[in-house]
């Protein structure tokens, strides 16, 4: 949005009664591609104002209280200072506002349809707000309207464009339902990306390597461990082992497809473990998709199968400040804990932590206790059953 | 390809289209975007527009020839059967795949008049139905297939006129948008039921919050957990948790990754939770960034919550590690009882074996996995755990 006002209308179109259809089918062309490319708004708004005959297009949000006002869409023709001064100021106090707000969905109000025009000029908004811009009338119809907030689309006319007439509500009105459409559409587009986008982080945020695959076995999404993994980033990088892992995605997608059609859905979930050529083992653990299957059908290009790939590894990705709350446990009993799991037995403990035997052999009977545990195995199994299933990563 | 010619744009403001009913027929077109159901009335309220007696869009595949109707009016339910068995074969609309698209084409630009009238898609399907000729216009094409809208004339509307074309010409370019709208929702849609389905395998409960701590997403973990409140229940559209100590450490926590807290980072943060009647969770939350320029306040999570058992589960696919290290059955089995029962008289109780017979066993084990500790065959185990629900 600019804050420029561009006022450099030379030749001002002004509109004749009669509506060239490919000229309007071409705006309502424009205004659904909005729909794809939002970033396209001012550019089609201000097509809709040449089309209405007017200063300025607008879409934007307003409640009968004038709190909560909202630009969605400009033109830019009314500055930002100005429509920032409209909802702060004077859309509470517009003898206008209740009027616009409850009109009919799609159906284009003018200032005269509500009030005398002349009292409305000596009101503050049309002394304080709308002559200094040189402006005269408005012509907007509501969009949306939840209880006392609506959403609308409108044109504003300037001392130049004279009064909205009957034209110009019929103008308007040809415009309504397709920016009311096209404003819609661009809402369920978004909401359908977030949604993603929002299952998408969730699913980075696993240490695990995830890889969802097509019905060919070929990889539709990976996420940020599984990129880690095929890039090539220690120490989970799965270097020549990527190869087995397209092996397993292809033979497990026609595995689960082949089983797609049967009565018995044995398309279960399995286990597979293999080693890259230098020696690491990875467990993959398969998954199938059920709604991507579905969907595979008819579109051809989704998920059939989830690949959770992992190294086998034997560092556990412990949360030891989760382990010393819930346990109770001193920060030296911490490190000790750690320790056993890490190093191994008391002598590789204490030599890891520069302590002595007697020291480490002291904390670890208290670990025992407090833990209510009695062998170095039960530590494992405990600081393993406390690992995270997140990756760990530090800030970008 | 067509020898027709039609009217300029502009070059003759036609009286007889009316703008309020052109408009809305277009708004019509879009609303099919968001509910496909609506083509049929559509394709419906198009042909009465440019003067039709049946409409479908259909898509052909560019090699197999194959058709497929997707919407359609008019057609009956017989002949569109015919059609999908055994007419496709016989349609003239494989040379389409070479049109442009959006440009208005008829029977005979592909075919000619004697030819078509002698074949059988002419003798069998068009010419029962009453109908004389189509007028056709590619929507979109993709390497192996494209689409396309097809209006068919009866015998009293006769061939595809100038009138006709330059009617279809008007609403062939928001057909176009309508199907591409259409797809792009459907594939968002698809690709978030893909990542919801592979929370929905995850072992741990899975929760999304927005800005003020309502839940607006959980996984069937999650659900499942929610449902037997031993550990945590909805509350006004927020969560609680029965474990009172770890409820405001959550509410904190979850108020803190909302509002995104710096000192949060993108590592998170872990609480510890106790359920009632037994058992130690923990909950890890993590804020979320959101992507793009959206601002995620105002479209959903701004936080993510996983709570998993706080117990080593028993391997999920034992077999893979028996396999990966050569153990025997005997030897899984006592693998198996170490890092479930302890230690070797409490493997030998639980398998019902000697506890020398255990120790053989076990050293086999240590060899084969290069290990020498009860420990480490507890890590090893859990680096085959699975991080899925079973």
């Amino acid at each position: 949005m600019s804050d420029e006002v561009d006022a450099a209308e030379v030749a001002l179109p002004v509109p004749h009664d009669a509506v060239q259809p490919d000229d309007f089918s071409a705006l309502v062309a424009d205004i659904y591609d909005t729909t794809l490319e939002p970033a396209r708004w001012p550019a089609v708004l201000d097509a809709c104002r040449a089309f209405v005959g007017g200063h300025s297009a607008n879409v934007y949000a307003k409640g009968v209280t004038g709190l909560g006002g909202q630009v969605y869409h400009t033109d830019g023709l009314v500055g930002l200072d100005y429509a920032r001064l409209y909802f702060t100021h004077y859309a509470r106090i517009d003898p206008t506002n209740t009027g616009h707000i409850f009109a009919e969905i799609d159906q284009p109000i003018i200032t005269a349809d509500i009030i005398d025009l002349e009292e409305f000029d000596k009101s503050r908004v049309g002394q304080e707000w709308v002559r200094p811009q040189g402006l005269i009338d408005f012509v907007s119809a509501p969009i949306e309207r939840r209880g006392s907030w609506a959403k609308m689309f409108a044109v504003f006319r300037h001392e130049r464009h004279g009064y909205a007439d009957e034209a110009t509500r019929r103008r308007l009105s040809l415009l309504v339902p397709h920016v009311r459409r096209a404003v819609a559409i661009g809402e369920t587009m978004r909401q359908a990306q977030a949604r993603g986008d929002h299952f998408a982080e969730t699913i980075d945020g696993l240490a695990s390597g995830v890889f969802l695959v097509d019905d060919e076995g070929r990889l539709v999404h990976s996420n940020i461990s599984g990129r880690q993994m095929l890039r090539g980033d220690a120490p989970i990088a799965l270097g020549s082992g990527t190869a087995r892992l397209e092996r397993i995605a292809k033979n497990e997608a026609v595995r689960l497809l082949g089983n797609a059609g049967d009565a018995e859905p044995s398309g279960r979930d399995r286990s597979l473990a293999f080693e890259t050529p230098d020696g690491e083992r990875f467990v993959t653990h398969v998954l199938p998709l059920t709604s991507g299957a579905r969907l595979a059908a008819s579109n051809g290009h989704n998920a059939v199968a989830a690949l959770f790939v992992q190294r086998a590894s034997r560092e556990l990705r412990s949360v030891p400040e989760v382990l010393a709350r819930t346990f109770g446990l001193t920060p030296s009993e911490l490190r000790v804990l750690l320790g056993i799991v890490e190093a191994g037995g008391v002598a590789e403990t204490a030599e890891a932590l520069g302590i002595g035997e007697s020291t480490v052999k002291t904390h670890l009977h208290r670990v025992f206790s407090k833990t209510e545990t009695k062998r170095q195995a039960d530590l494992v199994k405990l600081v393993a059953a406390f690992a995270s299933p997140l990756a760990r990563r530090t800030a970008p | 390809m067509s020898e027709q010619t039609l009217l300029p744009p502009g070059s003759s403001v036609e009286p007889e289209i009316d703008a309020a009913a052109l408009s809305s027929l277009i708004g019509d077109i879009y609303d099919a975007a968001l509910d496909h159901a609506f083509w049929p009335q559509v394709l419906q309220n198009i042909a009465r527009f440019v003067d039709g007696a049946a409409a479908g869009i259909l898509s052909k595949d560019s090699v197999s020839k194959a058709g497929n109707v997707h919407h359609n009016y008019g057609v009956e339910p017989r002949y569109l059967e015919l059609y999908h068995d055994t007419y496709w074969r016989f349609d003239p609309l494989s040379p389409l795949l070479f049109s442009g698209i959006g440009e208005v084409t008829c029977n005979r630009n592909y075919v000619s008049e004697s030819e078509f009238s002698e074949g059988r898609f002419y003798k069998e399907w068009i010419r029962p139905q009453g109908w004389v000729d189509a007028a056709n216009v590619v929507l979109e094409k993709s390497s192996t297939s494209f689409a396309l809208l097809s209006i068919i004339r009866s015998e009293a509307q006769g061939p595809v006129d100038d009138r006709m074309r330059r009617r279809v010409d008007l609403i062939t370019p928001h057909m176009r948008r309508s199907v591409l709208i259409g797809k792009v929702i459907d594939l968002k849609g698809a690709e978030a039921a893909a990542f919801s389905d592979t929370l929905d395998t995850v072992a741990a409960g899975v929760i999304l919050f927005d800005v003020d701590a309502h839940i607006v997403h959980t996984n069937r973990a999650a659900r499942d957990m929610l449902a037997t409140g031993d550990l945590i229940r909805e509350a006004g559209g927020g969560l609680a948790a029965t474990d009172r100590a770890a409820d405001l450490a959550l509410r904190e926590a979850l108020s803190a990754a909302g509002h995104g807290d710096a000192a949060l980072g993108t590592r998170g943060i872990a609480v510890p939770l106790d359920a009632r009647g037994g058992g130690r969770f923990v909950a890890h939350i993590l804020p979320m960034t959101g992507r793009g320029p959206g601002d995620a306040a105002s479209h959903g999570a701004a936080a993510a919550m996983f709570v998993h058992s706080a117990t080593l589960d028993a391997p999920s696919a034992p077999e893979v590690i028996a396999r990966t290290y050569g153990l025997t059955p005997s030897e899984l089995r006592v693998l198996r009882g170490v890092v479930e029962a302890g230690g070797v008289a409490e493997t030998a109780e639980m398998l019902g074996i000697g506890e020398a017979t255990v120790k053989t066993h076990l050293h086999r084990i240590f060899g084969k996995t290069d290990t020498s500790r009860q420990a480490d065959l507890v890590k090893l185990v859990a680096g085959y755990s699975s991080p899925l629900s079973r």
